[in-house]
């Protein structure tokens, strides 16, 4: 029990409703919205080049995916680990209707793609209401295993749906070829408009009455049913409506691959989603879209990484182990005045680090790789700079920060050592010294560790239960407000 | 006056073990009905049978003339009965004030889709919740905490934020779990001045579990005592207090 209990940013709104405020954020909001998209669309997409573009729309419908799958996973508390699936049904469904009857519909393209789109959202929707119904008789554990399976079941139905004598009813989707023929209908505005739309809709269930319904079920199901919360139709909802907006993100994403191959649609995508929406902070729509981004131009980032051998890698490797359980115990054993000293310290290598970050960023704006990873990698150099140097974390955090610095530096050094003692040891170095990593391969690998990096010093994500607001900057800068008094 | 909970012959086996039974009571309109018996003699259970938790083997359980045996918990609270918790159970992220609003969920006009578009109706609904919500904190001297994460609070303080959640459905029946444990005597007086407010000034029938005999004594105006499952004795409190068979039941025989 705390003494003086911490105050929180409540994600109800703060100010009361009138009407002509009301109004004028809200079409201010559309204009603006309308006008950037259009800039965007004008200024932007001619000059990306092709593989620029892939990046920007699969990390777009990634964050879009992460958003959905937060509604289900992060506030409603159902660990689902089938999304693929929605967004495969998306995909599929309206993949398929478009290649059979766009060419003969003669409906112009802007009015059939938001046809689409809504097809797959209805489409995803009831398949997410089916898995959604007997999930309510699951808990915790045995939902996610159901609805991984589910998300096997679904890719696996598509690649036998061949058009052949197995396929069942001789429906042709194309089977594990992929299916063709999908007209080319998307353009990368659309994915940020769905992306909005998405973070929309969550944040408005967050901001009413009715998100706290959802939240309750997350909390304390049996609590939140004894309060008269229906918690199966919560679930069965939250389901539906992440299902929905998966299915609106695939059908997207067919009209802009212009074909829909099972193999897009692994259960990878699914674990992916889920290592986003926890590393960003179960709950939270800000968390989702950062991490959602982040991880998809990372995946690709890493690509443009040269390779490394897997001496340096197991070398780099058995020296961090070592000097981690070893700094622990260091840092353990410095108590009293010298730990205030010695955090003071911390906070000099803490700004080389920083310091490092921007200039690896300023490096890379000269290498040759894709505009959009490395406009990434400077927005995350800087917003480490920012969270780093805040009034809230310079005292707590940047010291930390600064230790994890001096460790990695530490065993930067202790790897030659390593390294050279893997070269002695005739059979290991016969083993490992043909063996050279690239950067992309060790991608699930470095996704782990950074799930496991987070989840051992931030359980609740990079944003916790947190949103971005207003009031959340005045937080970090110790302006607190109260909120929601009544008057 | 007609009974606003009638439970009768309610019987409940979980295998071999009959937690509850053949249990028959009556409560009236504006009762301070007190539930009290020793470790594991099927209180907490009784709750669980009247709130839908569990299904009755047998027995029925009328409220407010209406049959509410095997009911989901949902339903049956929406018709009013509304409950705390013997272990706290608040939904610990959220804050004091938002605890209480969910209590407001089943009174819920606008629809879950204006909600998501944000229109006017359920931005003003949600303030209308709120009000509503922060008035029970204000009663329940919450009001300082409203922004705060309900398991920052201390022991007491949850306890009285579970009370207005559960009043914050409005309902017609509370059902307290062992409302006073782990308070100081301060915190009980408090507690019973709570209790019998609700009565009171907001009309309510209240049923409640608790050990603590000299709380239940001043403040339950009829008492039921269970032991192993089964009435043992019932009636006002001077009667409960001389009862042998009360006595034996939390004290055991003299040797």
């Amino acid at each position: 029990m705390a003494a003086t209990p911490q105050t929180l940013v409540s994600s109800l709104s703060s100010t009361r409703y009138s009407a002509g405020k009301f109004w004028t954020t809200r079409v201010g909001t559309f204009v603006l919205i309308a006008a950037f998209l259009y800039a965007l669309q004008l200024f932007l997409t001619p000059n990306l080049g092709i593989y620029d573009m892939r990046i920007l729309v699969n990390s777009l419908l990634y964050a879009t995916l992460a958003v959905s799958l937060n509604l289900i996973n992060g506030i409603t508390g159902q660990f689902s680990m089938g999304h693929a699936a929605f967004y495969l049904s998306g995909a599929i469904i309206s993949g398929k209707i478009s290649s059979m009857y766009y060419k003969t519909a003669g409906v112009p393209g802007w009015l059939w793609l938001p046809l689409m789109v809504v097809v797959g959202a209805v489409g995803a929707a009831l398949i997410g209401l089916l898995v959604g119904i007997p999930s309510l008789r699951l808990r915790g554990d045995y939902l996610a295993v159901m609805t991984m399976g589910f998300g096997e079941i679904a890719r696996v139905i598509v690649i036998n749906q061949d058009g052949g004598k197995q396929a069942f009813g001789g429906l042709d989707l194309g089977g594990a070829y992929g299916l063709q023929g999908v007209p080319k209908l998307t353009e990368m505005y659309h994915l940020l408009l769905l992306l909005i739309v998405a973070i929309a809709l969550s944040r408005n269930l967050l901001k009413t009455a009715h998100g706290l319904s959802f939240l309750s079920v997350r909390e304390d199901e049996l609590a939140a049913d004894a309060t008269g919360v229906h918690s199966t139709r919560i679930k069965v909802t939250a389901f539906t409506i992440g299902a929905a907006i998966a299915g609106m993100a695939g059908a997207l994403f067919a009209h802009y691959n212009r074909s829909v191959s099972p193999d897009d649609f692994k259960m990878d995508v699914s674990f992916m989603l889920v290592a986003m929406v926890v590393i960003g902070g179960t709950g939270s729509i800000t968390g989702a879209v950062i991490s959602g981004v982040s991880l998809k131009v990372l995946e690709e980032g890493l690509r443009a990484l040269p390779g490394i051998s897997a001496t340096a890698l197991y070398g780099f490797l058995i020296a961090l182990i070592v000097t981690v359980l070893l700094a622990k115990q260091v840092f353990k054993r410095i108590e009293g005045p010298a730990r205030v000293t010695f955090d003071k310290a911390l906070i000099v290598p803490g700004l080389i680090g920083l310091g490092c970050a921007l200039f690896g960023a300023y490096r890379l704006w000269g290498a040759d790789m894709s505009v959009v990873i490395k406009v990434a990698f400077v927005v995350i150099a800087l917003a480490l700079n920012v969270a780093m140097l805040l009034p809230s974390s310079f005292r707590t955090a940047l010291p930390k920060f600064g230790g994890a610095m001096v460790v990695l530096a530490l065993a930067y050094g202790v790897s030659f050592g390593t390294q050279a003692l893997l070269h002695k040891i005739a059979p290991l170095a016969a083993v490992l010294d043909p063996i050279k990593y690239q950067a992309a391969d060790l991608r699930w690998a470095i996704f782990s560790l950074a799930l496991v990096i987070v989840m051992l010093n931030r359980p609740q994500g990079i944003m916790s239960h947190q949103e971005f607001s207003w009031d959340f900057i005045k937080g970090i800068f110790g302006k607190k407000k109260a909120i929601g008094v009544a008057p | 006056m007609t009974a606003v909970l009638s439970v009768q012959n309610a019987l409940i086996r979980f295998g071999g073990l009959v937690a509850v039974n053949d249990v028959s009571f009556d409560i009236l309109k504006g009762d301070i009905f007190g539930l009290i018996g020793p470790n594991g003699a099927g209180k907490t259970t009784c709750f669980n049978l009247i709130t839908g938790m569990y299904k009755p083997t047998s027995g029925e359980i009328v409220f407010n003339g209406k049959e509410i045996t095997g009911l989901p918990p949902n339903k049956i609270a929406a018709l009013g009965i509304g409950r705390t918790f013997q272990n706290i159970r608040l939904f610990s992220s959220l804050t004091v004030l938002e605890n209480v609003m969910v209590g407001a969920h089943l009174r819920h006009k606008s629809s879950l889709s204006s909600a998501m578009i944000y229109l006017p109706g359920a931005i003003k609904e949600t303030e209308k919740l709120q009000d509503e919500a922060w008035q029970l904190l204000e009663f329940m001297d919450l009001a300082n905490f409203a922004h705060a994460r309900s398991t920052d609070l201390s022991y007491g303080a949850q306890r009285r934020v579970e009370i207005a959640r559960a009043m914050a459905t409005q309902c017609d029946l509370i059902l307290l779990d062992e409302p006073a444990a782990g308070m100081n005597p301060q915190e009980k007086n408090e507690l019973l001045n709570v209790v019998l407010k609700i009565r009171n000034d907001f009309n309510k029938t209240v049923l409640l579990i608790e050990h603590d005999m000299r709380f239940v004594m001043n403040l339950c105006e009829k008492i039921l005592v269970l032991d192993h499952g089964e009435e043992i004795a019932r009636g006002v409190p001077s009667e409960i207090r001389n009862n042998p068979k009360v006595i034996e039941a939390y004290l055991g025989t003299a040797v």
